[in-house]
């Protein structure tokens, strides 16, 4: 397994952008396929996104480390995070309404989530949030 | 950083917002601000041409929604055109398909607002 690429910063909106270039890092150096280079940045991205906007409701954010692993063709993404428990039973329901006037802007992170990973691992444990996302993203 | 370009302009049934590049949760607040602008200058009938988007994350899809509800509620609406593959992707999982009414290019979109 290659060294994992790994960054920690203050879990905000301005640091989603070198969060989600160390996926394209990861994308780069196994030179993954356009398809699978998109499916797991949005991944990825949905997952940064639901830390910098839901962890740190009440204070000021908090760090998120982004870990990024590739072994046998399987892409696994991993972050850690101090803020509120946000794990997928801690979601809203998936809002997939077709009424426009009901839908919510927004609801859909966790679904794209579970639709584009392979394995999703979350635990909740000494007051951080762990995920574990798992995706094939090439022939191993 | 990956690469965005948005681009505005008013024809006589509507006004197009041309986008290219990554809509993702670092760019999207800038459709977002030129939805808002068509809204606030009495445009509410938009065309949004995603015919340069690549990648498109549920961000994009807020944005959209924020500017179909604006639009809607303003007398108009909001309807997308060029769709790619990947972004037709995003779309259909978000379940979004029954909520923007999609044309195959800008022409027909701007045609079906006469």
């Amino acid at each position: 397994m290659a060294t994992p690429l790994r960054l920690t910063k203050p879990a905000t909106p301005a640091n989603l952008a070198l969060f989600l270039t160390l996926v394209d890092v990861l994308a780069d150096r196994h030179e993954l396929p356009a398809k699978a280079r998109s499916e797991l940045r949005l991944m990825a991205e949905e997952a940064c996104s639901n830390v910098v906007l839901h962890a740190f409701p009440e204070r000021e954010p908090g760090e998120l480390t982004l870990e990024l692993q590739f072994a046998d063709g399987v892409a696994i993404v991993s972050l850690e995070d101090d803020g509120v428990p946000f794990g997928p039973d801690d979601a809203p329901a998936p809002e997939l309404s077709e009424d426009w006037q009901a839908r919510r802007e927004g609801g859909v992170g966790w679904h794209l989530i579970r639709s584009l990973s392979d394995e999703l691992d979350y635990v909740r444990a000494d007051q951080r949030n762990r995920l574990t996302l798992r995706k094939r993203v090439a022939e191993s | 950083m990956r690469s965005f370009d948005l681009s505005t302009r008013n024809e006589a049934n509507a006004a197009i917002v041309e986008v290219a590049g990554s809509v993702d949760a670092v760019t999207s607040a800038r459709l977002a601000e030129a939805l808002n602008q068509q809204l606030e200058a009495g445009r509410p009938r938009i065309v949004v041409d995603l015919g340069g988007v690549g990648y498109a994350s549920s961000a994009a899809l807020r944005a959209l929604l924020a500017g179909v509800k604006g639009a809607r509620g303003a007398g108009g609406d909001l309807r997308i055109a060029a769709v790619t593959p990947e972004v037709a992707k995003v779309l259909e999982m978000a379940g979004f398909d029954g909520i923007v009414r999609r044309f195959d290019d800008t022409a027909a979109a701007v045609a079906s607002f006469s």
